[in-house]
């Protein structure tokens, strides 16, 4: 059972290209890792888990690549929702009433492996985004990381280009100002 | 949209960041292959049952009270009620207005008729 849906799984195509959609996965995975992590404020365990749910997704044929706008830009918001999904779920499961109920949920685990990698420049420029608002840090992260347009950016968040315009250009200055900080 | 010169270093530092980032991506085929994770319900098991414990004992007390509660006198009748503030009604002057006036009776006839009368 389990290899007949693998196999069906691996066979199953781009209609657009014919290309096989895990291949297209694979070609896309760096820049969709660091997509995740943008949407998991660089919580890497967790981007891990919903770039696996977004591939299964995808795989399985829950999420549909309807033509629309580019492979990537439905892929990256596939993923922000996915992230989104997993975000609500833990708040749903951290509501106060019954947080004294539970064992508290450890932090995100920082390893000092990890915190070596980190050059100072990334660490400065990642702090500098935690700070800012949600929908500034996505769209600065899809112009500036992904290499993406604003409108590209506006597709994925699924907002108007106007206030893509407006979430780049406030968080532009607002990240300058954190930086300088 | 293309971006100014000013934005070089801003766009610099993210190239630095991806880099970095790509450098400690995990393969494509180790998330692939990784079971697929068991979803957390959003309620714990443990939760629920203390949840479920202390609705309990909560509607045992409330049955106990209701049980427990000294048994109320006879209920009045609605045609006896009074409203408590229903003495604010009686104002003066109010046999005037309780009759209508006659076409040959004077105001006068009726204030000396209850001359004899206590104020209420």
């Amino acid at each position: 059972m389990h290899d007949r849906r693998q196999r069906t799984v691996r066979g199953r195509r781009n209609p657009m290209t014919g290309e096989p959609l895990e291949q297209r996965l694979e070609a896309l995975h760096p820049a969709s890792f660091g997509w995740a992590l943008g949407c998991c404020r660089w919580d890497r365990e967790e981007a891990e888990e919903v770039l696996q749910t977004t591939y299964l997704k995808i795989l399985d044929g829950r999420a549909r690549f309807d033509e629309r706008s580019s492979f990537k830009t439905w892929l990256f918001a596939v993923i922000r929702r996915t992230a989104e999904e997993r975000r609500r779920g833990r708040w749903l499961r951290s509501l106060a009433a019954l947080r004294w109920l539970d064992d508290p949920a450890p932090p995100p685990v920082s390893t000092p492996e990890a915190r070596l990698d980190a050059s100072e420049t990334s660490r400065v420029l990642r702090s500098a985004l935690q700070a800012l608002p949600a929908r500034q840090r996505e769209v600065l992260h899809l112009v500036f990381y992904q290499d993406l347009t604003v409108e590209e950016a506006a597709r994925v968040l699924g907002i108007s280009i106007g206030s893509a315009r407006t979430h780049y250009h406030r968080g532009k200055a607002a990240l300058a100002r954190e930086v300088r900080r | 949209m293309t971006r100014p010169d000013d934005d070089r270093d801003l766009a610099a530092a993210f190239s630095a960041l991806r880099r970095e980032e790509e450098r400690r991506c995990p393969a494509f085929s180790e998330i692939r292959r990784r079971a697929p994770m068991r979803s957390q319900p959003i309620v714990p098991r443990r939760s629920l049952v203390a949840v479920a414990a202390a609705a309990g004992l909560a509607l045992a007390f409330l049955a106990a009270w209701i049980g427990l509660r000294p048994p109320r006198g006879p209920v009045p009748s609605i045609a006896e009620w009074r409203s408590p503030t229903g003495f604010l009604l009686a104002t003066p002057g109010r046999e005037i207005l309780a009759a209508p006036s006659g076409l040959h009776r004077s105001v006068l006839d009726v204030a000396s008729s209850n001359k004899g009368r206590s104020p209420s």
